[in-house]
């Protein structure tokens, strides 16, 4: 097969140019311009289409087993192509959490090989921070990382010891920051938002002061760590500190970061309610200036899936989480590239090299003669709108509904096989 | 005015035309536009003003009244609040009163009920309470005749208190010079939310004050790791008789919205003086001023003298 004519982006070594791709047995085979069409060759012209390293999700939820009301393994990756991802990685906290080998192979086998699947497997038993995993057994049979997603490590023994094992094996934890004491029940954002509605409030320094605590450690045994969905400015200057000073840390961030805050919740609407919460517009300006200036490095959807029914109860009363793998990158080009905040390189290399790379995932994230072709293909200026009842995820309602965005994925290929997005 | 959610969600219009309407109501100038409608009390939380209030109201204006028992209610059988109330107003609810523990839990349902009810929120966590400001007001204009510059200071549990919340709606909207005080630890977690002046000293914030309105301190609130005992709270904000001469203005009314603690925030003494007569008026205003809220959401009009 060849895709021809177009403009191929490839952030694993820079490149931006006009390029045909040949894939043969679901490998790259070729990548130049000009390329000869073999006799009977299938070809697609994509001219003014945009090809880039398949989009990985490296933060993602995707409820099974335990929460299949929510989304299953197989939704949770209709919903991931239909986004234009090739690869992601769903958390460990499922019931069973994903802590031993049985629930990990299962979730492997629901998965099959529609996708790259590169489970997040859990730091402690029953995600309940007392004991650590049995790591080397989990790492054989396929984890790509460590996170109690959804709590913190508070046991801060526990973290550093299960820290310099796991890195030991050379894998990485995941960081939920998050202080429990300081967090304690709140609803959305501590600011004059939560005040006003008479909402508990969790404020900003429940994620800065986790992550100020989490560096030390890092910093005491030059550990390599990584923070998911980060949202607040003073957590944002902190790691970009921990960086200029060497410190083996890396950071993402969420679309819904540099897309709403506190103000955008209108009517107690839980469809706003995620963890960390909507902040301020100085948290939105300092999560953009953390992905300009790469103290963010990864755009993660945090895809959290719940029922209709789930987030249509009372605010205080509903689960935190969005819908997040189908409007992520519509969500990026519209915010971040269109704006002109950051360059269409740079977007790309958040959504697909850097998680890949982060995380030592072979055969994603990349363009390059001789590995799988998992491509996006990308329509940068299609204009379209947010339509969550069509979602392919079961959760059928986002904070994004009916927003207008501009460029959206028109093709995930998964090892070679081509998805049509929007059919 | 669709419903009574919140003062911010009224024009000043709505509130002098339910102010106007009250007066009528309480010179017994007006009759009932309402009669033979029915009105829905759900009361999700402990309340005996209000609810006996919105009760006397409807039945003076010749409304049927249901008593919605949350103890027994399909509400406790996980019916959602949505269906509850969808299934109400097919069995003939023309208005319903919502209090509830939950901020913004009628704004949620209101988003997903399709039927014509009427809501009117009574008291929704610490979100709002404006039947209660409303009332306020009306006692307020009685008593010094408008609010516009005049010095009013609400003292005490302020970050639990959505009835402060609505006054500070309300009589910003009229123009009133408000003062908040309070102990840090009853403070509203953030100053920007409101555009009013915040103390920690009593004597200074009810230095000249026109009008002083109490809060009720929960103590039970006071049990808690983060505060100190209400002991402490009295010694420093309890309102009396001695500081109330010394500090406030001459004719300074004195306010609460309900149920007082006797000897924390207000002293014994103050209450059954002539000063805490104001408190008893309030609650004999409210009932008008609930007629007029009720009357206005079901029959609409604008009073005319």
């Amino acid at each position: 097969m060849l895709l021809k004519n177009a403009i191929v982006i490839n952030p694993a070594d820079n490149f931006e140019g006009i390029s045909d791709i040949r894939i043969e047995n679901g490998i790259i085979t070729d990548f130049s311009q000009n390329l000869k069409v073999k006799t009977g060759e299938e070809t697609i012209d994509l001219t003014g289409k945009i090809i880039t390293a398949g989009l990985v999700d490296m933060h993602c939820h995707l409820r099974e087993p335990g929460f299949n009301a929510k989304e299953t393994i197989k939704t949770g990756i209709a919903s991931a192509i239909e986004g234009g991802y090739t690869a992601i990685c769903p958390m460990a906290n499922t019931n069973p959490a994903v802590d031993n080998v049985t629930t990990l192979i299962y979730t492997k086998n629901q998965a099959g090989e529609q996708i790259g699947f590169y489970p997040i497997c859990a730091v402690t038993k029953g995600l309940n921070g007392e004991k650590l995993v049995n790591v080397s057994e989990l790492i054989a049979n396929g984890a790509a990382a460590f996170s109690d997603d959804g709590k913190p490590v508070e046991n801060m023994r526990l973290l550093r010891e299960a820290l310099k094992y796991i890195n030991s094996h050379d894998k990485i934890i995941i960081s939920h920051s998050e202080d429990f004491s300081l967090a304690s029940g709140g609803d959305i954002n501590e600011g004059k938002i939560s005040t006003r509605l008479g909402l508990k409030g969790i404020p900003s320094i429940t994620e800065s002061l986790a992550v100020a605590r989490e560096l030390e450690v890092v910093r005491s045994i030059n550990g390599r760590y990584h923070f998911a969905h980060i949202s607040a400015k003073r957590s944002i200057e902190l790691i970009r500190q921990a960086k200029k000073e060497g410190l083996r840390v890396t950071a993402e961030t969420a679309p819904h970061y540099f897309t709403l805050t506190e103000e955008d919740i209108v009517d107690y609407d839980a469809r706003y309610k995620v963890n960390p919460p909507l902040r301020t517009k100085e948290d939105l300006d300092a999560v953009i200036l953390g992905l300009q200036d790469g103290t963010i490095d990864v755009i993660a959807t945090d895809h959290a899936p719940h029922t209709v029914s789930e987030k249509q109860k009372s605010i205080q009363n509903a689960p935190m989480g969005i819908s997040g793998f189908e409007t992520s990158l519509g969500l990026a080009l519209t915010n971040l590239v269109h704006t002109g905040k950051l360059s269409l390189m740079e977007t790309l290399g958040k959504l697909s090299y850097n998680p890949a790379k982060i995380l030592n995932i072979e055969n994603q994230g990349i363009i390059k003669k001789g590995v799988k072709a998992n491509l996006t293909v990308i329509d940068l200026n299609e204009e379209w709108r947010v339509d969550a009842k069509n979602f392919k995820s079961k959760c059928r309602i986002s904070p994004f509904d009916g927003m207008k965005l501009k460029g959206r994925a028109k093709m995930t290929i998964i090892n070679g096989k081509i998805y049509n997005i929007g059919k | 005015m669709e419903h009574l959610i919140d003062i911010q969600s009224i024009s000043k219009q709505d509130i002098e035309n339910i102010i106007n309407f009250a007066k009528a109501f309480k010179e017994g100038k007006k009759e009932s536009d309402v009669k033979s409608k029915t009105l829905a009390l759900m009361f999700c939380e402990n309340s005996t003003r209000t609810k006996c209030s919105f009760e006397i109201a409807g039945q003076k204006l010749g409304m049927n009244i249901i008593n919605f028992d949350d103890t027994h209610s399909s509400l406790l059988k996980g019916e959602s609040l949505k269906d509850t109330i969808e299934n109400l107003y097919f069995i003939g609810v023309n208005a319903l009163v919502i209090r509830h523990t939950l901020s913004g839990i009628i704004n949620n349902v209101l988003r997903l009920v399709k039927y014509p009810v009427k809501f009117v929120n009574g008291g929704d966590g610490t979100h709002a309470h404006p039947s209660q400001a409303l009332l306020d007001y009306y006692t307020m204009l009685e008593k010094i005749g408008t609010v516009e510059n005049k010095k009013i200071t609400i003292v005490g549990d302020v970050s639990h208190s959505r009835v402060a919340k609505s006054n500070i709606a309300l009589l910003s909207k009229f123009n009133a010079d408000i003062h908040i005080c309070a102990p840090s630890y009853l403070q509203f977690e953030n100053f920007e939310a409101f555009n009013v002046k915040y103390h920690n000293d009593v004597k200074e914030a009810i230095e000249g004050a026109n009008v002083v309105m109490a809060l009720r301190v929960q103590n039970e609130r006071h049990e808690k790791e983060c505060y100190p005992d209400s002991s402490e709270y009295k010694r420093l904000y309890e309102i009396d008789m001695e500081l109330l001469k010394k500090y406030a203005a001459n004719d300074v009314i004195l306010m609460h919205p309900g149920p007082a603690n006797r000897n924390i925030e207000v002293s014994g003494e103050l209450l059954d003086n002539q000063v805490g007569k104001t408190i008893l008026e309030q609650a004999q205003n409210g009932v008008y001023v609930r007629m007029a809220i009720l009357n206005t959401l079901l029959k609409g009009g604008v009073y005319a003298a």
